[in-house]
């Protein structure tokens, strides 16, 4: 079928005639057409459709206008006079106008940072240039009945994928695990000796330079990689490595080991804060084996590959077709190695998905890729919330401009009289309400430029407003627009509805027309602000939960010394020196730490009439004779490692749960076996939890190996900073080039859940200024009913009746709302925040005492807005004001 | 005389053809480093002529623009009051 040629928005084109002179006509679509082919050139349709819009609204000036047709429809002269009826209005209320405008620019600020928020969340991996045909690979398989994803290819895995299949144009892989020398290293300039810590190291091949097109600054991009030992770094870290320098053709050494010597070969910009790859300095594969045959092995899984497809590649059918790799590579592979039957099953059940670059940030599809990823449900939850805020604002504006309508009920009469239509009069009010939307847009910009950096480091992203962005003033514009209309097209259709007769004889009941319609706003507002508050509570219970949580090991003044594998053999002398030390109360050598990001390792356990294929999947854990005893693990039974008994090098530790998994009523003494070989348990550690939350405790053994990356120093000092100190002062007696590196793990525990806490501080952040945007309404709303109400309070007042009696019947009504708010609330909060807590596997509870404290908390803020108002009209002498009545 | 108004009139002079006005327009938003949109370009194009500093002409449906003497002599005076201010 031919493909239909795009073309300019018809909906731009009707606007620009309706308003367009007509000697212009010609010329301007003419240009603009013109204009709109030239940029489909170079960018996408969507594009070229905003930039035809963007020109279209640029032609509304006076110059172009049509004369006659549009001057009826709105005359210069009228339009003078709304709005100068409209800023007198607005001069004149000065607090309901504040309200009213303060309300608008809030709520509109709050959508702004969002829309920034989103825009940055969705705008990941949009800068390939060929972004829409790379994809990602993953696999699907399944064993035992479950179905699982991953993304971990052996070596050769991308050259049958590059080699066997003419509709991939292109294909490369990259490695970034810490176990095979990515990740961390110490670096330093080959004519240098002092080493700096350096994170983002990743082994790239050339295909994935070209297939990305990382922009080079230095260095040729097309054989960067393609020589052993080369290494391409980022502009910021040849910045740092070799300030002023050109350091292509120079030489970095990682880790102190010569062995380890690379020549940079390439200087790239770095990686875009948008990208979901971020690296620093990319290794080449060439040449590079991680251990000997692993570049023909197929039975590993180091690599996470990508691939560049042709034009119009059915991407369904090359999944389909990628399973051929299976049968001609893996499976035979698979059987020469004597694999068991488990193994060849889970084989033939795979099958390949190819995952668009461009999703991958805001999809980590189930294979844990250790990277950061967006998250569809937060990015609708801010959403919903900028849009909240807003409806509140504008439910004040609403509310406030109906309520005031005493006020303008003789303008609108005298208006009719003298022959206004009723769509003069909406038009009127429309303007009007326009009028204060655009200034409500000024101050919300204002606020947003203020509050820019805050809110950038209460999410962890930078983010920035820029007037000179092409799309934000047309943005911000038509918002401001669309807004001022919503706002205001019930109020106008309302105002303009009276009629002449009734108004100019002094009908003064107007204003409490539509009451219910405003006590239906008012509930809305508390009904959205009390969600907001029930939120923010139980979101802050279940921070506190993890936070307070008993993990079954003590995180407290336990310092994680990190590249202490960089000392090599001298690792286990400065484990003797720092024991010396008085504040040292233990130390121990592992990678194995309990939180997210340190090394694991998975594979098969099984027992005594078990096998590989049917063995426990659990995490076997490399420790000395020290941990347990480092990280205070208690022991349910059994006993610890002994460097006393030399068979300890056979012998295991497990948790609780692999006991449960493998049903050992008894585990001391038993034989257990892994890949490692068998091995006898001497002990049962508690269960402790040793990832996030978010995760249920999995069986584990810890096993005595080396495994150097970290050592853990366990204090117990009141005096931290001299601890820290002395620790110090022993490490660089060892290494005298390199600066030590460390953490606690209590802060590295609570770096784990920073989304949490940045989510709660926002829905603090955010329930603060809706409640407040809806107590300015109350407050507006509430001063207006008593002034309405004054005659009424006085003659009461003078009849004898208390002061309490007069709050009371001020008040009544808008507590009965809220009440009302409270209810409705209630139920809708406690799904939603339900449904959040599903994603944790140990959580809080959400008990009633929640609800009720949110209810009293936005019943106590209610009561006080509207208390203000109603004491001071029942302290009010009554003489004085029946006097002016 | 606005900068945008100066580039107009010395791009029509160093011109021999009438120039269209997007293809014009095109080349002063280089020349002035930023993106100018058509609705003001046109505004001012409008305002030249107004002032008789350039004439448009019809070339097939749309219109091009060429640069009137009074225009060439306004530019040349704009260029004298400049070389006068810093020679001085």
């Amino acid at each position: 079928m031919k493909q239909l040629k795009p073309h300019p928005p018809t909906a731009a084109q009707k606007l620009l005639l309706l308003f367009l002179r007509s000697d212009l006509a010609e010329d301007v679509t003419g240009d603009l057409d013109e204009r709109f082919n030239r940029v489909l050139k170079n960018r996408s349709h969507f594009r070229a459709k905003i930039d035809y819009w963007f020109q279209v609204i640029n032609y509304i000036r006076p110059f172009a206008l049509r004369k006659g047709r549009l001057q009826t429809f709105m005359h210069y002269a009228m339009i003078q006079n709304y709005f100068k009826i409209g800023w007198r209005n607005l001069m004149r209320q000065k607090m309901y106008s504040a309200i009213k405008i303060g309300g608008l620019a809030v709520g509109l600020a709050a959508c702004l940072l969002i829309a920034l928020f989103l825009k940055h969340e969705l705008s990941y991996d949009r800068s390939y240039k060929n972004g829409d045909r790379v994809y990602r690979i993953l696999r699907e398989s399944e064993m035992k009945g479950n179905r699982s994803t991953g993304l971990h290819f052996p070596s050769p895995f991308i050259r049958a994928v590059r080699d066997e299949f003419p509709e991939i144009e292109n294909a490369g892989h990259y490695c970034d695990s810490d176990y095979f020398g990515a990740g961390e290293n110490e670096v330093r300039r080959a004519d240098q000796a002092e080493s700096i810590h350096e994170e983002g190291f990743a082994f790239m091949d050339q295909e994935l330079i070209e297939i990305l097109e990382l922009p080079f600054i230095r260095g040729s991009s097309s054989n960067a990689l393609t020589e052993p030992n080369t290494i391409v770094i980022t502009e910021s870290k040849a910045h740092k490595v070799f300030p002023g320098e050109d350091p292509v053709g120079k030489l970095l050494v990682l880790n102190n080991d010569n062995q380890r010597t690379y020549r940079i070969t390439g200087v790239i910009r770095d990686f875009p804060a948008t990208s979901h790859l971020q690296f620093n300095f990319l290794m080449t594969t060439v040449g590079k084996e991680f251990w000997p045959g692993e570049s023909v092995n197929w039975e590993s899984g180091n690599y996470m590959d990508y691939v560049l497809v042709r034009k119009d590649t059915d991407i369904r059918a090359l999944e389909d077709k990628l399973r051929v790799i299976v049968k001609n590579h893996m499976l035979p592979s698979a059987v020469a190695q004597g694999s068991g039957k488990q193994v060849t099953e889970w084989l033939q059940s795979m099958s390949f998905h190819l995952q668009p670059v461009q999703d991958i940030y805001m999809n980590e599809a189930g294979v844990g890729d250790g990277l950061q990823h967006g998250d569809r449900k937060h990015n609708w939850l801010f959403g919903a919330i900028a849009v909240f805020i807003l409806v509140i604002a504008c439910i004040n504006f609403i509310n406030l401009s109906t309520a005031r309508s005493t006020g303008r009920a003789k303008e609108v009469g005298l208006r009719k009289v003298s022959g206004s239509s009723r769509g003069s009069i909406i038009r009127q009010f429309l303007i009007e309400s326009v009028l204060f939307s655009l200034l409500a847009v000024i101050i919300g910009l204002i606020l947003v430029w203020i509050s820019i950096s805050y809110f950038s480091q209460l999410l962890g992203r930078t983010f920035s407003v820029n007037l000179g962005d092409w799309w934000l003033l047309p943005v911000v514009f038509i918002m401001a627009i669309l807004v001022g209309i919503l706002a205001g097209i019930y109020p106008s259709f309302y105002l303009s509805s009276f009629q002449p007769a009734k108004v100019l004889k002094g009908n003064t009941s107007l204003g409490l027309k539509g009451a219910s319609a405003r006590g239906f706003l008012v509930s809305f507002q508390f009904v959205i602000s009390v969600i907001l508050i029930i939120s923010t509570i139980v979101i802050y219970r279940q921070m506190n939960f993890i936070m307070d949580k008993k993990l079954g090991y003590n995180r407290e003044q336990v310092m994680v010394i990190e590249s202490a594998h960089t000392l090599g053999n001298a690792i286990q002398a400065l484990k003797n020196e720092l024991i010396k030390l008085p504040p040292v109360q233990h130390v121990s050598i592992s990678s194995f730490l309990p939180v997210e990001g340190s090394m694991r390792d998975n594979g098969p356990t099984w027992k005594e009439g078990m096998n590989e294929d049917n063995g426990v999947e659990s995490q076997h854990w490399r420790v000395d004779h020290d941990y347990v005893k480092t990280l205070g693990l208690e022991i349910v039974e059994g006993r610890d490692f002994n460097p006393a008994m030399a068979s300890d090098s056979q012998a295991v530790m497990i948790n609780q749960t692999m006991a449960r998994a493998l049903q050992l009523d008894r585990p001391v003494g038993q034989i257990v076996s892994s890949l490692r070989g068998d091995h006898t348990i001497i002990g049962v550690v508690k269960d402790f939890h040793s990832d996030n939350l978010r995760q249920v405790i999995r069986p584990m053994e810890f096993i005595l190996d080396l495994s150097p990356n970290s050592m853990l120093v366990k204090l117990n000092t009141t005096d931290t900073k001299a601890a820290i100190e002395s620790v110090t002062a022993v490490w660089k007696k060892f290494s005298p080039n390199q600066s030590i590196r460390f953490s606690f793990l209590d802060q590295s525990y609570k770096n784990m859940y920073d989304d949490v806490l940045r989510m709660g501080k926002l829905f603090t952040a955010f329930s603060c200024l809706a409640i407040m945007v809806a107590c300015l309404g109350l407050f507006a709303l509430s001063a207006f009913m008593i002034e309405q109400r004054s005659k009424e309070i006085s003659i009461r007042l003078v009849l004898g009746a208390s002061l309490g009696a007069i709050v009371h019947l001020l008040t009544i009504n808008f507590t009965k709302l809220v009440t009302i708010s409270i209810l409705i609330a209630a139920p809708v909060a406690w799904y939603l925040m339900n449904e959040w807590l599903k994603d944790f596997s140990y959580k809080t509870e959400i008990t009633i005492d929640i609800f009720i404290l949110a209810g009293i908390v936005s019943l106590l803020i209610a009561l006080l807005t509207i208390s203000y108002q109603s004491v001071r009209a029942a302290v009010v002498n009554p003489a004085d004001r029946l006097r002016s009545e | 005389m606005t900068d945008m108004e100066e580039e107009i009139l010395f791009r029509l002079t160093t011109s021999d053809y009438p120039q269209g006005s997007l293809a014009l327009s095109e080349k002063i938003s280089v020349s002035l480093n930023r993106n100018i949109p058509l609705g003001e370009f046109h505004q001012t194009l409008i305002a030249l002529e107004d002032e008789g500093f350039i004439q448009s002409v019809k070339t097939g449906s749309r219109k091009s623009y060429r640069i009137t003497e009074p225009g060439k002599t306004a530019l040349q005076q704009e260029w004298d009051y400049y070389k006068s201010r810093y020679t001085a």
